[in-house]
């Protein structure tokens, strides 16, 4: 006997288990000969705390997105807030010192990228990515009046509110309403990693993956019911058509000659260069790394963190590559928060404001942006004050990225930044 | 000295909380998430206003606001039904107790609620789970079929319930009574009338458990 309405669906998850016999050197050969960025720092001309009003480098055709989308975006979530000190280390900065008596990495062990500020050690293999001049690293983002919250600071830039304001639909939401991607693609956006929808939850059309994606034998089809009845059912009724609808295209088995490591965002962006190879038609991807609240012993746990968050950002460009799609791919790292300065009395780090993040792609302009923390000037609960808000990365995708306007969906006008190439 | 809600004292835990009881507020709040929990995702005001004076009367009896909850003519109305999502556990449990599987071994079983999403004594954040609607995306949704398929494929270690069930269903019974029993509103999909067409009482026990309605309650 056999239940007609269920369709087997292709269990993928062996995915995961695909032999590679690639090579295990980058090939991103289409920029290789694009000369060394230069190690000043290119500082952005944004000023901390400024109102939003000021048009700042807006990108043309605004409004108009007609190609946009088919710009890939990848986010990836430091979850629990990554500790920006010891990620991009202000190395000549006794103060830095003088906070982090235990925590604090020598001179000697950063990886340089300009006169005064080097990568945490296990950051080393995005040094290349530095000499391409594909890496932005964005000093000091954060927003005023932070919150220490994990969840309500997470709120804060999942819906791109203010910190004293509350908004339900996430800022891809508020977009993907106000300029919807073509109804041939897939969806909006896939989420791996996480049940948390993040800046793609209410409303959004989303496919959520495991890190290795599994869509076993589970009865899910594409039932083309079409009910009038409770918004609960409606909306089970939207997820089985979306699954289906994925599901058709995506099986897990394109054959990278990139190697990516075996850890959980390994296989993340490893899923990820599966969706991009087989789905193809989506606007977003966002991934999610965990562990980075590090209260106690932080500097083994970051340690490992920022090595499989470097090695994993270095084949994801590389799978990119292979499928073509590297240059026309930004990928952009965010957190709740960074961590404070002054290190605990547990070998960790307690809840912090700004921090820095990072932006990778075949059109990235590399170099510094933003401002290094102003350790001699904490502000009364001993952080810094951002040098980027937050939101200025988010206007720098819909602007400069896609080509969308940003004032609608981010309530303001914020600067851009000139992280994209021509 | 710490100020809440606008009361200063030294408050220790327990005064704390008595500085939010004093807040009429804190009824509404807790009667308007039982409302959401048990009977719709749109809460009356004014049903939840008489509730919560009561729950405050009461000096915060749990028991006094769920009686009156779930004695309310909105709990009991045939619109409310369907209108809510499973938890993870509801479905896992209720699926369990529904075909009288005896787990041995519950490990399995916590392992499967974590993946649609509910992670034992885990939750995302302090905030908890947002539950409702957001149970359902297109992961937890595989997770929660496959559980459903694999409890009545009696694959289950234990399971004897849906072959103590199976054989022919008696004609009298009919399928509205499975359908009543199973499912808060009429299946959608047409596994369930495919089922009843052959006769296979087994048969129209997996259709309706893997129906979408099935995820409700």
């Amino acid at each position: 006997m056999t239940i007609r309405r269920r369709r087997f669906i292709r269990d993928i998850a062996t995915l995961t288990a695909l032999p590679f016999t690639g090579i295990a050197s980058l090939t991103i050969g289409a920029c290789a000969e694009t000369p060394a960025a230069t190690s000043s720092e290119a500082q952005a001309s944004v000023a901390p705390g400024k109102a939003p009003d000021s048009i700042v480098g807006t990108a043309a055709g605004r409004g108009s997105n007609r190609a946009g989308y088919r710009r890939l975006l990848i986010l990836i979530e430091l979850k629990g807030g990554n500790d920006g000190l010891n990620t991009l280390v202000p190395y000549r900065d006794a103060r830095y010192y003088a906070l982090r008596p235990k925590l604090a990495i020598a001179r000697d062990q950063v990886v340089q990228l300009s006169d005064r500020a080097g990568l945490h050690p296990a950051l080393a293999p995005l040094l290349a990515h530095w000499n391409r001049g594909q890496l932005a690293v964005l000093q000091g983002v954060g927003y005023p009046a932070p919150n220490l919250s994990h969840f309500r600071s997470i709120a804060i830039w999942d819906t791109a509110s203010r910190s004293d304001q509350q908004l339900s639909a996430g800022w891809l939401t508020r977009t993907f309403a106000a300029a919807p991607t073509p109804p041939t693609f897939a969806a909006d956006g896939f989420v791996i990693g996480s049940y948390d929808l993040g800046p793609l939850d209410g409303g959004a059309r989303v496919l959520t993956l495991g890190n290795a994606p599994r869509y076993a034998a589970t009865g899910v089809d594409a039932p083309g019911h079409s009910v009038a009845g409770p918004e609960a059912l409606v909306h089970i009724l939207r997820t089985e058509a979306d699954i289906a609808r994925a599901a058709s295209r995506l099986h897990g088995t394109h054959a990278f000659a990139t190697r990516f490591p075996a850890s959980p965002i390994g296989n993340a962006v490893l899923t990820a260069c599966n969706v991009v190879a087989e789905v193809e038609d989506v606007a977003v991807v966002r991934i999610t790394q965990n562990g980075f609240d590090t209260h106690a012993n932080q500097a083994a746990t970051q340690g490992r963190l920022l090595g499989e968050l470097a090695q994993a950002l270095t084949a994801l460009a590389s799978g990119l590559d292979e499928l073509h799609r590297y240059d026309d791919t930004l990928i952009v790292t965010y957190a709740e928060f960074g961590r404070r300065p002054h290190e605990n009395a547990s070998g960790g780090t307690d809840h912090g404001t700004s921090s820095v993040h990072f932006a990778l792609g075949g059109r990235i302009a590399g170099g510094l942006y933003g401002a290094p923390p102003a350790l001699e000037s904490l502000s009364r609960d001993g952080n810094p004050v951002h040098a980027i808000d937050f939101r200025s990365v988010y206007a720098t995708v819909l602007e400069r990225w896609w080509g969308v306007d940003s004032a609608a969906v981010l309530g303001g006008r914020f600067d851009t930044l000139p992280i994209i190439r021509a | 000295m710490k100020a809440i809600l606008g009361v200063r004292g030294a408050f220790d835990a327990d005064g704390a909380i008595d500085a939010l009881l004093a807040q009429p507020q804190t009824a509404t709040f807790i009667v308007t998430k039982l409302w959401r929990e048990f009977v719709s995702p749109a809460p009356d005001p004014g049903e939840v206003r008489r509730i919560a004076d009561a729950f405050r009367a009461s000096h915060y009896e749990i028991k006094v606001a769920l009686r009156a909850l779930l004695l309310s003519d909105a709990f009991w109305d045939a619109k409310s039904r369907g209108t809510l999502v499973k938890s993870p556990v509801e479905l896992v449990v209720g699926t369990l107790r529904t075909l009288a599987i005896d787990a041995a071994d519950t490990r399995p079983i916590v392992a499967s609620t974590a993946r649609m999403g509910e992670a034992l004594f885990a939750p995302p954040n302090v905030r908890g789970w947002p539950g409702g609607d957001a149970w359902i995306n297109s992961a937890t949704l595989v997770a929660r079929k496959a559980f459903v398929a694999r409890a009545t494929r009696m694959s289950m270690p234990g399971n004897a319930g849906v072959a103590a069930t199976g054989g022919s269903m008696p004609a009298a019974a009919g399928v509205g009574a499975f359908e009543h029993l199973l499912l808060p509103l009429p299946p959608v999909g047409q596994g369930v009338a495919e089922a009843a067409a052959e006769r296979d009482s087994v048969a129209v026990i997996r259709a309706a458990m893997l129906d979408p309605v099935y995820q409700l309650k």
